[in-house]
């Protein structure tokens, strides 16, 4: 697939060279807007001199922690804000919602996660005169190994901070707890002016099943270190049960572990599975399943993944709500391979409709 | 594709309505609503001006008991409480064929100031049309208030196709060859 890169370049393969007047169907969506990796192990993650952007996208990819430090956040405008700005609520592994106030930080966990590797990512309003409002979603390895299930927070924040939008962001520890080399936090941005082609997510896979079946699978696309990946899928017009095994790279193996919440219920923790993301019940007439999901994708660490997602079990039609609402997190055990393969499998008695989708972005 | 610009609404005055029209086809789409309220408002959400009893959700709000709506003629769970801002995000599957399915994120402001903690909603959504595919976003406002100018609605999708020349000057680098090509009066050169 062609990329358009900054400064009215492209790369691809000799067949996808273009002619003149090539769709580039990427107009306007997210772009990069600041990165730092740190090079050395370090406590603060800075990125400055943002463009601004009425919405921002962070992704968080902090590596081997060197103690139970929680990934804070600050932000400011030429410089940083310490004040006691900041207020947030957050539910950790599903329990009740905390609320801190008057902060002097944002941080996007409840407590320490060890020497974890933890992912996360944030959405920001950041418009000039208003509050900033932020919510985010994290994964936490845990121990590692498929053994130990991941750990989860969920929240919001808001920073009063009404001078103008954000130019810098911060994640830090806020202690002598540092990252590892590696450790990174890549800025997004979208504005309504937007007209680049530089997206920052590129198209990795995109399958339409085609006939009724039970695998749905991406085939090979190339590793990215960042995944986002959508599903939606139906059942085959009977009433017979489907479920959603997910595997990566094809390993089927008990190398994956896996922590949810249905329906807002108390967390559940799976663990040497062979499969994350899979369905609850189905098994109702045409009956629908769909998934978001954020991955990252390093060769060397665990991979890390943040679903949400529902089914339509419980019936069609408005006068029936959606059913199983599901919130996860769950990890690959694989510290070798990154991802390259996405596959949902079935091993119920239904088939999977021929109109399912799977629909994979990366970049790196 | 990848998440392209599908179109963006952005009030310049006060109103009771922020729209976006005019939609591309896109089986994947993403929105976002920031809603800047004068008063009291509400973040009600229809597609395609659908005014009928076709909408049905699942919300949790702050971590609390799970609610369900069904049979409504709107989505009544993209604010908080009326008035305070908000900043809400979605993610929807659009297949003409199929109900349009929806996972929700909202942060509801609260009283402005750090002394007021946030409020957050999780909410999945419904909308029981199974021949159209979305080409209207329409968020609206039927309480006392307005929506401030700065409420912005965008929709970002997945199946964009806004084209773009590729014009004299271009570089494009061949990943089979390892060589880079200039575009000049609409032929590739070998640099």
């Amino acid at each position: 697939m062609v990329e358009w890169l900054a400064g009215n370049r492209i790369r691809g393969t000799t067949a996808e060279r273009p002619n003149l007047g090539l769709p580039s169907g990427s107009v306007g969506g997210w772009v990069e807007v600041g990165r730092t990796t740190l090079g050395s192990a370090g406590s603060t993650i800075s990125i400055d001199s943002l463009a601004d952007k009425r919405y921002y996208m962070m992704l968080s990819d902090f590596q081997s922690p060197s103690g139970g430090e929680l990934p804070y956040f600050r932000a400011g405008n030429g410089s940083y804000d310490s004040g006691s700005n900041y207020a947030m609520r957050y539910s950790a592994d599903g329990g009740g919602d905390i609320t801190t106030t008057s902060n002097s930080n944002a941080h996007f966990r409840g407590a320490g996660m060890g020497t974890n590797d933890h992912f996360d990512v944030c959405y920001i309003a950041n418009l000039s005169a208003k509050e900033k409002l932020g919510q985010w979603s994290n994964v936490c390895r845990s121990t590692a190994g498929a053994g130990t299930a991941p750990t989860r927070d969920e929240g919001v924040f808001k920073h009063v901070f009404t001078s103008n939008p954000y130019n810098q962001i911060q994640r830090l520890t806020l202690s002598a707890e540092t990252y590892a080399s590696g450790s990174e936090v890549v800025i997004l941005g979208w504005d309504p002016s937007d007209s680049h082609t530089t997206n920052f997510w590129e198209e990795l896979a995109s399958v339409t099943l085609g006939t009724d079946g039970d695998v749905l699978s991406s085939g090979t696309f190339t590793a990215k270190k960042y995944l986002w990946v959508q599903a939606f899928i139906k059942n085959s017009g009977t009433s017979a049960r489907y479920n959603t095994e997910m595997t990566f790279n094809g390993d089927t193996g008990s190398n994956y572990s896996e922590r949810r919440s249905l329906d807002g219920s108390s967390d559940a923790t799976s663990v040497n599975q062979t499969k994350i993301m899979n369905s609850g019940v189905t098994g109702s007439n045409d009956d629908l399943w769909c998934l978001n999901m954020f991955v990252v994708n390093n060769s060397a660490t665990e991979k890390l993944c943040i679903g949400h997602g529902f089914d339509t079990y419980a019936g069609s039609g408005a006068g029936t709500a959606p059913s199983q609402r599901f919130e996860k997190v769950a990890k690959w055990a694989n510290t070798s391979s990154q991802i390259t393969n996405i596959t949902i499998t079935n091993s119920d008695t239904s088939n999977y409709d021929a109109i399912s989708e799977l629909r994979v972005w990366g970049s790196d | 594709m990848a998440w392209a610009k599908a179109g963006t609404t952005t009030l310049g005055s006060a109103g009771d309505t922020c729209n976006v029209t005019g939609l591309s086809n896109n089986k994947f789409i993403m929105i976002l609503f920031h809603r800047i309220t004068d008063g009291n408002t509400r973040g009600k959400l229809r597609f395609n001006n659908d005014s009928g009893s076709n909408y049905a959700d699942r919300y949790n709000v702050n971590g609390g008991s799970e609610g369900t709506g069904t049979s409504n003629d709107n989505w009544n769970r993209q604010h908080y409480n009326m008035p305070n801002d908000s900043f809400w995000i979605a993610y929807f599957f659009n297949i003409a064929s199929e109900e349009k399915l929806g996972i929700g994120h909202l942060n509801g402001r609260n009283t402005a100031g750090a002394g007021n903690a946030p409020n957050r909603g999780e909410t999945v959504y419904k909308w029981a049309n199974t021949s159209d595919v979305i080409s209207q976003v329409n968020f609206f406002n039927d309480s006392t208030g307005d929506y401030e100018s700065g409420t912005n609605v965008t929709v970002l999708g997945s199946d964009g196709v806004e084209s773009l020349n590729v014009q004299d000057g271009a570089i494009y680098y061949d990943t089979d060859l390892n060589k880079e090509y200039v575009l000049y009066n609409g032929a590739w050169t070998e640099v």
